[in-house]
């Protein structure tokens, strides 16, 4: 699926688009919001991420008129975290939103969440010897029962579920624990450590990675 | 647009009153003028008339009254006349000309009186008052009849009604020209005032404006002037301290990222050697942002600016999901955390969430290696209270340690950014409640009091 980015910095278009290709994501950008709201009524785009601040049409226009039309997801860019914008986005229809300045990590994980939306749900997952079944909330590694508390089988049935993607570790705090706001603390850092302990430490395979100044990664087979 | 003139106001209200005043104390005094002229005029009359009686009675001639009557009275508006009857008429005296109607005589031995005078007017229009009276001389019967046209007292009354009116005018224009300037006079103080106010920075906020000079009416404005003064200047110098505390935090990550960028791009490094650069560039950014949205969120919770999502939140179970959340840091320090909690709270949860991961985040942080950490939740009266302890020695400075960017002796080492226990606070706040922090028995205690909704 297409994403189209209607980001009027240079800068910040550029970084973007960068970083979503190599993260495997095609995508369209523009820096005009009348131009945007052309592409987004043109082609069926899975998913547009909108800058709100943007000269001659807002985001708000922009995202207004599409919505009269499409529904394609819309994840807004906004530089002010003033509480009416984000009543404002979500009354005209974006499906998320991100205050400036905001981590990659953070935006990548949202995009695939958006543009993965109707996937189906699994029960069971298997990456490499590593085995979840969330009906009996058991986990074997090379058939070795192993077992976790139950926070620490949603930090691991998250991570699997997405294996291969960074998770930032605000998106962990919010997915696993529903803590949502950028805590200060190195909490699930530990808490990384002591999944670690129990399915990676004995097993020569190391499945979960951290990557330096984003995040965690669950590292599917063979990679 | 018109704008209303205080001035115009008072003048247009002072004139009228004047205007009004005058012309009540100008006609009250000309109708009982009026009414006293006219009742000498009549009481004159009905003495003459029965002079004259009498004096025929005593034996006078007729023919001489005359002669008394010139002297007693102005012939020009006196008349007189004495008939015999059915002989016709005696003596006249009438330069006025008056014609005199037919007048039904008071009976002899009957004194006469104000309520028998007869009234008409003349062919000229003027008021004519007169009486008859029958009496007797030596030879027999006689009618004696007087009047008195009111042409004297019509001129009197006249001039008096043109003075009143003269002088009715000109205190209507004094007020109409002294007023403005009265006011102006007395006004000047507020122009004084705003001047004052109008010349006030920054900097001449803390001296209070002079209020010795003001009139009594304006002291109490002048008084709200300073205290707003007196407020203004403290928030402003609260304002400027923070902002110098902002620039030396941020002073500290930026310097971090200037210096270790350019000491990296001094040679050539390898790969590694730069990831492990931009990943601790991404750290001090990371810092950056949190220290951002922190203040964004201070400010507009000064201003009243954030947004409450209030809703009910059983208090066990939000408590035992943030100490969850925090269990490993706990574990890591070996620290057993307690909670004993009861009630429900009707709060933001985000908010909540936010206040006790950051007590509990210090408490874990401060407590001995191995001991305990305590969280009680119950309700109380008008609210709930939740505390957090932790054993530890007395903080130093205890009203300092919800200021922005505080820290205590650790200072510069503890990880966050300094504004942890000052957006608790602002939160607490906000929720119309209290933070506060007290110590007992070697135990450090929070407690975040707030209403029940």
């Amino acid at each position: 699926m297409k994403v189209l980015l209607i980001e009027d910095n240079d800068k910040t278009r550029q970084w973007l688009i960068k970083g979503l290709r190599e993260a495997g994501i095609t995508i369209d950008a523009v820096a005009d919001g009348r131009d945007g709201l052309h592409l987004a009524l043109e082609h069926d785009y899975g998913l547009i991420i909108l800058d709100i601040m943007l000269p001659g049409m807002d985001g708000w226009q922009v995202l207004q008129t599409l919505r009269t039309a499409k529904a394609t997801p819309v994840l807004c860019l906004t530089a002010r975290d003033a509480v009416n914008d984000r009543v404002r986005g979500l009354e005209l229809g974006a499906d998320d939103y991100l205050v400036k300045p905001f981590s990659f990590a953070e935006l990548l994980a949202r995009v695939r969440a958006l543009l993965r939306r109707h996937a189906v749900s699994t029960t069971t997952i298997t990456i490499a010897d590593l085995e979840l079944d969330a009906v009996r909330h058991r986990v074997t590694r090379s058939g070795d029962s192993i077992s976790l508390t139950p926070q620490e089988f949603s930090l691991l049935w998250f991570l699997a579920s997405r294996a291969g993607e960074i998770l930032p570790r605000t998106l962990l705090a919010s997915e696993v624990w529903g803590i949502n706001f950028d805590s200060e603390t190195n909490v699930v850092d530990v808490a990384i450590r002591r999944l670690r302990r129990k399915i990676d430490d004995p097993y020569p395979l190391k499945l979960v990675e951290t990557v330096r100044g984003m995040g965690y990664r669950l590292n599917q087979a063979g990679e | 647009m018109f704008r209303s003139s205080l001035t115009l106001r008072l003048t247009l209200a002072f004139t009228l009153l004047v205007a009004i005043t005058s012309a009540l104390v100008s006609v009250s005094l000309y109708r009982s003028l009026y009414a006293e002229l006219v009742w000498r005029d009549n009481q004159t009359l009905v003495n003459r008339g029965a002079q004259l009686r009498q004096l025929l009675l005593d034996g006078a001639e007729p023919q001489a009254l005359p002669l008394y009557f010139n002297r007693m009275m102005d012939t020009r508006l006196d008349v007189l006349r004495i008939d015999r009857p059915g002989r016709g008429t005696v003596v006249e005296v009438n330069q006025a000309g008056v014609a005199i109607p037919g007048m039904a005589p008071v009976p002899a031995g009957t004194p006469p009186s104000a309520r028998l005078l007869h009234h008409w007017r003349t062919a000229h229009g003027e008021q004519v008052a007169g009486l008859a009276l029958r009496g007797s001389d030596q030879v027999g019967d006689v009618t004696i009849s007087v009047a008195r046209v009111s042409t004297d007292r019509d001129r009197v009354l006249a001039r008096y009604r043109q003075n009143s009116l003269i002088i009715s005018l000109v205190a209507i224009l004094l007020a109409g020209i002294a007023s403005p300037l009265l006011i102006r006079r007395s006004l000047r103080a507020i122009a004084t005032l705003s001047q004052q106010t109008a010349r006030t920075d920054s900097r001449q906020l803390a001296s209070p404006l002079a209020l010795e000079t003001l009139p009594a009416e304006l002291l109490p404005l002048g008084q709200s002037l300073n205290v707003m003064r007196q407020r203004l200047a403290e928030d402003f110098s609260r304002l400027t301290q923070f902002a110098d505390d902002l620039a030396h935090e941020l002073r500290t990550p930026v310097n971090i990222l200037l210096g270790q960028n350019q000491v990296m791009l001094q040679r050539p490094r390898s790969p590694a050697e730069y990831q492990a650069l931009l990943g601790s560039n991404i750290e001090e950014l990371e810092h950056l942002t949190r220290l951002i949205e922190n203040i964004l969120f201070l400010s507009r919770a000064d201003h009243r600016n954030v947004a409450l999502n209030p809703q009910r939140i059983d208090l066990a179970r939000f408590i035992g999901d943030v100490a969850d959340f925090l269990e490993p840091l706990a574990e890591e320090r070996e620290l057993r955390v307690e909670v004993s909690a009861t009630g429900e709270v009707e709060a933001d949860k985000l908010l909540l969430q936010r206040v006790l991961t950051n007590l509990m985040t210090n408490a874990l942080r401060h407590a001995p290696e191995g001991d305990r950490i305590l969280i009680r939740a119950e309700p109380v009266a008008h609210g709930v209270t939740i505390t957090v302890a932790n054993r530890g020695a007395p903080i130093d400075h205890p009203e300092k340690i919800f200021t922005r960017f505080w820290r205590g002796d650790d200072a510069r080492h503890s990880p966050g950014t300094g504004l942890g226990l000052a957006m608790s606070q602002a939160i607490a706040t906000l929720h119309r409640g209290q933070l506060g922090l007290s110590h007992e028995n070697g135990w450090n205690r929070f407690t975040l009091w707030l209403p029940r909704s």
